[in-house]
């Protein structure tokens, strides 16, 4: 086991982790950023604007990359300098949505590590992608 | 590290100006030899490492620690760079 994690990191790594977006979970996510827009709440409003029923805040989908990158990869040693997702599509209340992270760039002159980001629904549809740049901060003592 | 011929270097830097002027937000930035971190106000430590991964992506190239440190303005960077067979 090395001591630095970032000299463990290589192109190719990749971690996936699947999140269910249930009501509950919406309903909290809207608490904590006070977000209660109707096409989340309200089917009959999120219908009449072609959705097939409320629809997750794409913020919210956005973040569970969050806990990916700071627990998995690139890990808590790291810190996110950079991020860019495009929405795909919509994810409706009560679907799970698969997403991958993945090591593109390593970059140790800089301690910086380039991530392809991606999130698709069970039957591989595209739901989110993009990228996030990471880096390691130095370790000052005292 | 050698000097770039001034058609390396006029070749590196229509190369690296759209990156500098993206990682900055800075439509027209005039990338030259003389621009340094002391320059841009945007020039920050988390921008550096932006700019550094985005370069290195552009040209297919990295550099060593050794080498950003002894880059003391966009020349070093450049010679750098031609150094390396860009734009060669």
């Amino acid at each position: 086991m090395t001591s630095d994690p970032f000299a463990a990191l290589a192109p190719g790594q990749t971690v996936e982790r699947d999140y269910a977006f249930t009501a509950e979970r919406v309903g909290a996510f809207s608490d904590l950023v006070n977000d209660h827009a109707p096409v989340h709440f309200d089917a009959d409003f999120a219908g009449k604007r072609g959705f097939p029923g409320r629809i997750v805040h794409g913020f919210f989908l956005s973040s569970i990359f969050s806990g990916m990158l700071g627990e998995e990869l690139p890990g808590p040693a790291s810190v996110i300098n950079q991020t860019s997702l495009k929405v795909h599509s919509p994810v409706a209340v009560g679907q799970t949505v698969r997403f991958q992270v993945a090591v593109t760039q390593v970059t140790p002159a800089v301690r910086a590590v380039v991530l392809k980001l991606t999130a698709s629904a069970a039957d591989g549809k595209a739901i989110l992608s993009g990228t996030a740049i990471c880096s390691f901060p130095p370790v000052t003592e005292g | 590290m050698g000097k770039a011929s001034p058609e390396q270097e006029r070749k590196i830097i229509e190369m690296i100006t759209p990156v500098f002027r993206s990682v900055f937000e800075d439509d027209k930035l005039v990338v030259n030899r003389t621009l340094n971190a002391n320059m841009v106000a945007e020039w920050d430590s988390l921008n550096h490492i932006t700019l550094v991964v985005e370069l290195e992506q552009l040209t297919g190239t990295q550099f060593t620690s050794d080498e950003l440190a002894s880059m003391a303005d966009v020349g070093g960077l450049i010679d750098c760079l031609a150094g390396k067979g860009v734009a060669a």
